[in-house]
């Protein structure tokens, strides 16, 4: 599966009467995206979006070539019948998708294995238990977590819980690969293992990250670059 | 060719690490293979950490009503009735604490997985629902001359439940369950207090409603399950 292109039109999102994210025109191709702003800029709605996690109220979203969310328009009786390929095309998707939430995604009473392979099971990853297990040691072995697998997640530091996050939504080989802040409580060695993961992957998928350390995301030579600013794109390159 | 066999030779590594590394399934989730269920759906329901604190809770308030209702019969409707207005509460808290963003802190990462959010919902209420029932008809047979009055809450708890479901894939569970359970609770005071018989709600026309109710509580389900399938309550 290739590196999928997204593509938002004219997307809204309201979050009460507070916050609207608005975007008129992005395009997230294959290599390392950063996307970076102040708190509350709006990266981790932009990330949610992409993420299929939150629907716009208004707009198109588009991954490879196939419309994934189109708000309802009243006037609009065609979007009823496309209905079915909208549907459609979200589940493929999601099948192609790995998500690093923002927030602690990590239930303490899980053993660490155990949580990584109950997400890879809702990602029907690999075609049996077994390969569905392996695809789950090596993104343990990516975040050099192999060894802990019988352990508790609640027992874990906070940089080794992000750590058990981050495999879950790296295992099976996402070709799209959407990161809220990942660097988050990681320590250096860590960040630099992080780093080395990304940019390997990063010839054969989409990949998406938020993050607050402009000298990191540097380190991880971006194809492109999303400036967030009160929930507008200030600047996209 | 060599790289083809460098990479099953790699793949093959890690299926025997995974074995290695992997901690030991655990006992009911072993028991649940052993019933044949599929290997996917044991792990979805044994190693969903919410589904352990609504059983807990489930279970305690079953046990609790079980004990309160032991001398329960027709003669003392009081508290035969308590027993049957709070039974099918139990699955309704048990649906709030299993499923949600305020339940579960992995609930993002599953609305962004291709499972389906229904299929997902239903397991997790299908196993509150097994438990509580399980429990309740352990009470009825420790105390025979309650007799299958106690059964009475079972086609009420499939109505709050269902309802809870339909509601709750629009407005979210704990709201669902919180509307559902206030709603059901003065129904059936109303009802009682209109009748002046306190098991009235649960005779047979309150379980034909209860029915009725519960298919189109379901049907509901069915066709609002876009919501519970593709964005997160929106």
């Amino acid at each position: 599966m290739t590196a999928p292109t997204v593509h938002l039109d004219g997307v809204v999102v309201r979050l009460g009467e507070r916050f609207t994210l608005a975007v008129d025109s992005l395009t997230v191709g294959p290599g390392i995206t950063v996307v970076q702003g102040a708190n509350g800029s709006g990266k981790s709605t932009l990330l949610r979006l992409l993420a299929t996690v939150v629907a716009p109220d208004a707009g198109r979203i588009t991954v490879a070539g196939r419309t994934i969310a189109a708000a309802a328009d009243p006037a609009d009786r065609s979007g009823r019948a496309d209905r079915p390929a909208v549907d459609a095309a979200l589940l493929a998707t999601r099948r192609r998708l790995g998500y690093l939430p923002q927030h602690d995604s990590v239930p303490p009473r899980l053993r660490v294995f155990d949580h990584v392979d109950l997400v890879a099971v809702m990602r029907e990853l690999g075609s049996d238990a077994r390969s569905r297990r392996a695809m789950v040691h090596r993104a343990l072995v990516a975040v050099d977590l192999d060894d802990l697998g019988a352990e508790r997640c609640g027992r874990l530091s906070g940089g080794q819980r992000r750590r058990v996050a981050l495999a879950a939504a790296l295992a099976g080989g996402p070709t799209l690969l959407v990161l809220d802040e990942p660097d988050a409580s990681l320590d250096a060695d860590q960040i630099g293992r992080l780093t080395r993961e990304l940019t390997e992957r990063a010839g054969a998928a989409t990949i998406v990250v938020a993050t607050h350390h402009a000298a990191w995301s540097t380190t991880l030579h971006p194809t492109q670059r999303i400036q967030l600013h009160e929930g507008h794109v200030r600047r996209a390159d | 060719m060599i790289p083809d066999l460098d990479a099953r030779l790699a793949h093959n590594l890690d299926v025997v690490m995974a074995e290695i590394d992997a901690p030991p399934r655990g006992r009911f989730e072993r028991l649940l293979l052993r019933a044949r269920v599929p290997e996917p759906t044991a792990r979805l329901v044994a190693a969903t950490p919410t589904l352990r604190l609504a059983w807990f809770v489930s279970v305690a308030v079953v046990l609790l009503f079980a004990a309160s209702a032991g001398d329960a019969t027709w003669d003392d409707t009081g508290r035969l009735a308590v027993l049957l207005t709070l039974a099918p509460l139990v699955p309704v808290v048990g649906v709030a604490l299993a499923y949600g963003s305020g339940a579960d802190r992995a609930h993002e990462v599953s609305v962004a997985a291709p499972l389906s959010g229904l299929r997902l919902v239903l397991l997790r209420t299908a196993t509150v629902l097994g438990a509580s029932a399980a429990l309740t008809l352990l009470g009825v047979l420790a105390a025979p001359s309650a007799g299958w009055l106690r059964l009475a809450w079972l086609l009420p708890a499939a109505a709050t439940t269902a309802t809870t479901l339909a509601v709750g894939s629009r407005l979210g569970m704990r709201t669902a369950a919180g509307l559902v359970g206030t709603g059901w609770t003065v129904l059936v005071v109303v009802i009682a207090q209109a009748s002046g018989d306190a098991a009235a709600p649960f005779r047979a026309i309150g379980q034909l409603v209860s029915l009725v109710v519960s298919v189109l509580a379901a049907v509901a389900l069915v066709t609002s399950r876009r919501r519970l399938e593709h964005w997160d309550g929106r």
